[in-house]
């Protein structure tokens, strides 16, 4: 028993801040253990997942850039190996923004100062310049090199290095499998989760937010039905902690896009929650309600006081109107 | 539940709220701070106190004396039970404060430091569809907000004279009632632990800034019995039923806004008000049962959940016999 009791003593422990930057005004990071191996960076924009190992760091996104100096130290507190890859998972930019600063920190595994010249030289593009690796999808980089929102395109050191257009792109680092999953036409046409199958972590972007309803950008390839297929396909591969589901330190964890770190039950909350709105929304909509009439009807109540905003870059209107269009879109 | 048992319920509820307050200070300042009174052992459920709603479980739109906004009930309305048969729902557990809300008994103990003695946790085991509970007692901190949430929950306790007073927050999503109410991950509750002899009484206040207008309060009672043997850890869970499915657009069993079938089930039962059924604060209070009782006509005759806890017992009244084990339908002899 008290064995059971120091796991669970060491369970809480894990989930304790365990690194933050004095220095930060408006908000610290927090730095937040998954695993030995794993952490989380809340503070700097979008989550950012860190995987620590002996071939170095590789991140989950990079924050908004506002405080990439501050994720590159509080990475710096964690381990002093080098930045390796990042890893993103979409083209908002709190997810990416932070690509340049934090790359520029780190160092290519490709970087081969005596390498013949277009080959890994530091100053090619597949060693991006002697900085971490940047990896996406394909459309990701078409996102971020041409962006449709009006945004000015991101510097070319911020975009990804390494894309992919298949479903996913494997990488084995610092001694586990990581799989980055593309997941069409979801928040953007550009998605991806990521799943470091041995620490058993899903980074799921944009995708899943426990803070607000999924955001999708309709403009930029997202769809309703994209979100609760990326929901599904997270719900196919975590685990929840069964056949013994008190075991609390076990299972599945999944980080989120913004808030919280969350175990499988969350994320079927979540799918459960935008299904509903997606049902009711295209039920209106076989009765022939325009817009202006289905977000009258507040199709989002039961959920809206946790997950919605009156205000802000993400308002439950704009969530009703990008469901709606995307709905419209497919009938 | 027949309709004198809900308005005896509704009296219940707001006797628990109004006398909560003045129970808690009693308990706290009856002993000293220091004293510390042993909870171990096999507390059993009686089931005498709202045994429709912790054994059957309750009827599927009832939520009266709920103190839930509109939030709250618009999800509960779109609740269909066939969700439990949900794959990834299948083992999913219930928040902690199932402890007061579920029909089961408790088992308690605790788990002391190897060499100075003291008691650094107390545990409560479950017996099925919640986590154990792990109440610390050795003054750390509760996580920050970042931290996961468990399926139990983080629970700290103090000794307040001879009460144990918990605090736990950072559990899951749950519900508030078993048909659906929710309650969010930005619940807390506290609890009062005060053992009279043989019996162990909880009072608990349950507050939830997305879901309630004011605190849910609800006191429930076990009595020791020590062979009952309950086990302390709950049993495995491993999901079944193979359903269709829910890959691509998915399937959510859910009923739309305005087609919940059995919005009406509680007035065609009892003859109680729509406004009643549908819960809110003030439907614990006394004023409303005093203003239902001028409009009130009781059914002619119950049709189900008629013998409450007493059928559940085989003791009912001469001329009934009542259907157990989940529909309680009444049959006349």
């Amino acid at each position: 028993m008290l064995l059971a009791l120091a796991a669970l003593v060491a369970g809480a422990a894990a989930t304790t801040v365990t690194a933050q930057n004095p220095g930060a005004a408006g908000g610290a990071l927090r730095v937040i253990e998954l695993r030995p191996n794993v952490h989380m960076i809340a503070g700097a924009g979008g989550n950012i997942t860190v995987q620590i190992g002996p071939d170095g760091v590789v991140l989950v996104d990079a924050g908004s850039g506002e405080k990439a100096g501050e994720v590159v130290a509080a990475i710096r507190r964690l381990t002093a190996q080098p930045i390796r890859y990042i890893i993103s998972t979409g083209p908002a930019r709190d997810h990416v923004g932070g690509n340049e600063v934090v790359a520029k920190a780190g160092q290519s595994l490709f970087l081969r100062q005596t390498g013949p010249a277009g080959a890994g030289g530091t100053a090619s593009a597949v060693s991006n310049q002697g900085a971490a690796s940047i990896v996406g999808t394909e459309m990701l980089l078409t996102r971020m090199s041409a962006p449709t929102s009006g945004e000015a395109p991101l510097p070319v050191v911020a975009w990804p290095t390494e894309t992919f257009s298949r479903r996913h792109k494997d990488l084995f680092l610092n001694r586990e499998g990581i799989q980055v999953i593309h997941e069409p036409a979801a928040h953007s046409d550009g998605d991806s989760i990521v799943w470091f199958r041995q620490s058993d972590v899903i980074a799921a972007g944009d995708i899943f937010d426990m803070t607000r309803f999924p955001a999708i950008d309709v403009d930029q390839g997202g769809s309703i039905q994209g979100i609760i297929a990326a929901l599904n396909h997270i719900l196919a591969l975590a685990i929840p902690s069964i056949p013994l589901p008190w075991l609390d330190e076990g299972g599945t964890i999944v980080v989120p896009g913004h808030g919280r770190p969350c175990e499988e039950a969350e994320v079927v909350e979540y799918r459960d929650m935008v299904t509903v709105i997606r049902d009711r929304i295209q039920d209106m909509i076989a009765r022939g309600m325009s817009l202006e009439q289905i977000t009258a009807a507040n199709p989002t109540a039961g959920w809206t006081r946790r997950f919605g905003a009156a205000s802000g870059p993400w308002t439950t209107g704009m969530f009703v109107e990008a469901v709606y269009r995307s709905l419209v879109a497919k009938t | 539940m027949g309709p004198d048992a809900l308005l005896r319920d509704m009296v219940t509820i707001m006797q628990n709220r109004i006398g909560a307050a003045a129970l808690v200070l009693a308990m706290v300042w009856s002993a000293p701070a220091s004293a510390q009174v042993d909870l171990s052992g096999n507390w059993v459920a009686r089931q005498h106190e709202d045994w429709e709603e912790r054994g059957p479980g309750p009827e599927a739109v009832d939520y009266l004396g709920l103190p839930i906004n509109d939030e709250a009930r618009a999800r509960a309305l779109a609740y269909s039970t066939s969700q439990l048969s949900l794959p990834e729902r299948q083992c999913l557990y219930y928040a902690p404060h199932y402890v007061l809300i579920g029909p089961f008994g408790l088992k308690m103990w605790s788990e002391s430091d190897p060499i100075a003695g003291q008691v650094i946790a107390w545990k409560i085991g479950a017996v099925i569809d919640r986590s154990i509970v792990t109440i610390w007692m050795d003054g750390r901190p509760h996580p920050p907000d970042d931290a996961l949430h468990p399926f139990a929950g983080f629970t700290t306790g103090r000794w307040v004279g001879n009460t144990l007073v918990t605090t736990t927050t950072h559990f899951k999503e749950g519900y508030l009632r078993r048909n659906g109410v929710p309650t969010s991950d930005e619940s807390t509750f506290e609890m009062y632990f005060s053992r009279h002899g043989d019996l162990l009484t909880v009072t608990a206040f349950i507050d939830d800034p997305v879901y309630l207008t004011e605190s849910f309060v609800v006191s429930r009672t076990w009595q020791l019995d020590n062979s009952a043997n309950l086990l302390p850890v709950p049993a495995p869970c491993v999901p079944e039923a193979e359903l269709p499915g829910l890959q691509g657009d998915g399937d959510v069993p859910h009923y739309l806004p305005g087609r919940n079938p059995f919005v009406n089930e509680m007035t065609r039962m009892y003859n109680l008000p729509l406004e009643a059924v549908m819960g809110g604060a003030e439907t614990m209070y006394p004023e409303f049962r005093r203003r239902l009782t001028d409009t009130y006509t009781p059914p002619d005759r119950c049709t189900r959940y008629c013998c409450g806890w007493g059928g559940a017992q085989g003791r009912t009244a001469p001329n009934l016999e009542c259907l157990t084990g989940g529909s309680g339908t009444i049959n006349e002899r």
